[in-house]
């Protein structure tokens, strides 16, 4: 049991916790800036400062002890907070006038908080250039404060450790690939980085000017984008996304990737003036068209209930594509795949799809020094005497390569093509319409929210064709009717993720945006 | 009751600050029945303000020999000197010139402007030289208090003059103190 005392009260617990937990739990407020709840503390800025005993000490990494006697608001402290933030606006550009993120800004925030009214120094003596090569990401070292918690996301969360920090005291500089333009490193644009940044270092090009939090509504829902299915929140301005953040408290755990960070937001404002319909509504403007023939195709872009109504609907539904009804045995969660020692990957891009998953992967490889062996990139020979658990992670396993998976005692884990795949082979079934040779149909539906490949051989067969679709840039030429449906920001619904879990989305607008 | 004179100058700013002045409104009056006048400021469109002036208020930063010679001016005859809005507090959107050198922004601004014509770099003896960079005022004078702003919010305007015509000492806190 340690016994201590804070601001001459004393406490005592028996927990391993550092200062500021310890003071967060009892209610007293220390201000932070390169502290970040869900990374490790570095205790880099030095403004959670306290005194304990004479000696002063950093509050997010100091861990409590027995007889420590701890002051946190003394005049004397107040005012070292004041100086050191005010040492950091000295030092660099933080103008908040041209700040895209003003009033929206933690950094801001203490110098609200510490009551800085100006700066005694001079500032703006260093100059660095701003980079805009990314295509997300706004990137300006004149407003960074070296807090460094997006070298700390982008390897202990993301595990892409693309960015660092280069060169010495007031001159470093947070870089990409060592030196290289953000836009030509090996950033995958999953933006944890803009996340967490208190000042605006880093900046969404797509969010800035749409609103700022406070301005926005916030709704915990899930990224409908990729099959992992990882926990978002989306901030809503009226009918706008503003943005879209990971979420630190959902099973994913603050994981997230472009896809849907940036790409859902970019593919909505690009729809969102459209007239879109739910598929109820839908399928009753084209009640009267439906005869014996008709024949409905699905993919797996569609939520559990929607697929349920087509199947009543129609006579005959079809899948678009085949699926690999393995997906069906996929049983192993998220957090399991901290316990593999080795990651065999085929037929995916760590980097470009799936991104969460690949996030895990790559971490693992970077923390835990596991093994990561890719089957497409290199021709393996496979070496079956493996460390500790191994898993199988395929989406397209061609077996030309040396590997007898039945004969290594590995776990599978089979990637579904589109978001909702193992709902469709539970509802539909794995009837895929390329399989179906001599198929006469007068009327012919698809329903897909994002149609990238049809097979035009039954497209010609069939007399009418109707495209029912949320992203009107796909593959719409050969239809005659093309209709729009809500997005997944605009209806109720579930799906089923990789891991085979249930996940129910709410709709995050109220009413279908016309 | 004792007036408390007031006067303004505008140096390096867009005379925003002077307008949330202005948006004062009601208040004002209300500055003025406690005993407010104004001296030289563009409000009463006079330069100079005498010898003794109670409060200074200083709008924008220090860009030219002029200017700098104007606020040492408003040194010498203001006995509390109040440094309104970012560009005098802080600098501000002038300070972005801070990067080149000033032969570059006159060339870059009379010569080889997309716009200009056979033009040239005017130069004549009572044109005002600018500064290499430009300053915040207090790195040229002395500044009592400072309401940052862009621009400032007219409460936090009133709330310090308020408390400077009552003889205490101003201190904006909460939403009084803005940075933009």
């Amino acid at each position: 049991m340690k016994v201590f005392k804070i601001n001459s009260v004393e406490y005592s617990t028996e927990e391993d916790i550092t200062i500021l937990d310890f003071l967060k739990k009892i209610g007293i407020y220390i201000p932070v800036l390169c502290y970040h709840p869900y990374l490790k503390p570095v205790g880099k800025c030095r403004i959670c400062v306290i005194k304990d005993r004479g000696r002063y000490r950093n509050s997010c990494t100091t861990k409590i002890e027995h007889g420590m006697d701890i002051q946190t608001h003394t005049p004397e402290l107040i005012e070292m907070r004041k100086w050191m933030i005010q040492f950091l606006f000295g030092e660099r550009n933080h103008y908040c006038m041209y700040c895209p993120i003003t009033n929206d800004c933690e950094f801001q925030n203490l110098g609200y908080y510490t009551g800085l009214d100006h700066f005694h120094f001079s500032t703006y003596e260093n100059i660095f250039d701003t980079d805009n090569s990314h295509p997300y990401i706004l990137f300006d070292n004149n407003r960074c404060v070296l807090c460094t918690r997006c070298i700390r996301v982008c390897s202990e969360i993301a595990g892409h450790s693309v960015l660092s920090e280069k060169g010495k005291g007031i001159h470093s500089i947070i870089v990409a690939d060592n030196g290289v333009p953000l836009g030509e490193s090996s950033c995958t644009s999953c933006g944890l980085c803009v996340q967490v940044c208190p000042t605006g270092t880093f900046v969404d090009k797509i969010s800035m000017y749409q609103g700022r939090s406070w301005e926005t509504n916030k709704f915990n829902s899930f990224c409908f984008s990729c099959p992992v299915g990882c926990g978002i929140e989306v901030y809503t301005r009226g009918s706008n996304i503003v943005k879209i953040y990971s979420d630190w408290n959902s099973f994913t755990k603050g994981l997230i990737c472009y896809k849907g960070r940036y790409q859902a937001v970019i593919n909505y404002r690009k729809n969102r003036r459209r007239e879109l319909n739910s598929i109820d509504d839908v399928i009753e403007k084209v009640r009267n068209l439906i005869d014996e023939n008709s024949v409905a195709v699905v993919d797996g872009t569609l939520f559990n209930e929607e697929l349920e109504k087509i199947k009543t609907t129609f006579p005959k539904t079809f899948t678009l594509y085949e699926v690999n009804p393995k997906i069906l045995q996929n049983n192993i969660k998220i957090d399991q795949l901290e316990n593999y020692q080795t990651f065999i990957i085929s037929g995916w891009d760590l980097d470009k799809e799936y991104g969460s998953l690949g996030s895990i992967i790559k971490r693992s490889k970077l923390h835990r020094n596991c093994r990561v062996i890719h089957l497409d990139k290199e021709e393996i020979q496979f070496n079956p005497q493996l460390t500790g658990k191994a898993i199988f992670i395929y989406k397209n396993f061609c077996p030309k390569q040396n590997l007898n998976i039945n004969e290594l005692e590995i776990d599978e884990l089979v990637l579904p093509i589109n978001t909702n795949d193992i709902g469709l082979l539970k509802i539909i079934g794995n009837q895929s319409i390329s399989s179906e040779s001599n198929l006469n149909t007068s009327n012919l539906f698809v329903f897909s929210r994002d149609l990238k490949v049809i097979n035009d051989r039954f497209i010609e067969k069939s007399q009418r064709k109707f495209l029912f679709t949320y992203n009107l840039n796909g593959n719409t030429e050969m239809f005659d009717h093309v209709f729009g449906i809500v997005s997944e920001f605009e209806t109720n619904g579930s799906f089923y993720n990789l891991f085979n879990e249930l996940i129910y989305l709410e709709r995050v607008f109220e009413k279908e945006v016309v | 009751m004792k007036k408390k004179t007031v006067a303004t100058i505008w140096c390096e700013g867009c005379s925003g600050c002077h307008m949330s002045f202005l948006d004062m409104d009601e208040k004002l009056l209300d500055l003025i029945k406690k005993g407010m006048t104004f001296s030289a400021s563009p409000l009463t469109d006079l330069k100079i303000p005498p010898h003794g002036t109670d409060i200074g208020i200083i709008e924008g930063s220090v860009a030219t020999d002029t200017q700098e010679e104007e606020v040492k001016m408003m040194r010498e005859r203001c006995k509390i000197i109040v440094a309104i809005g970012n560009c005098a507090v802080f600098g501000g959107i002038p300070t972005m010139r801070n990067k080149y050198k000033v032969s570059e922004i006159l060339s870059r601004a009379y010569e080889n402007a997309e716009t200009n014509y056979n033009s040239h770099i005017p130069s004549a003896e009572d044109i005002s030289k600018l500064l290499e960079k430009v300053k915040p005022v207090d790195k040229v004078i002395k500044v009592d208090y400072y309401i940052p702003g862009c621009p400032p919010k007219p409460e936090a305007i009133y709330e310090t003059l308020l408390k400077i015509i009552e003889g205490e000492k101003p201190e904006l806190k909460g939403k009084l103190l803005s940075y933009d």
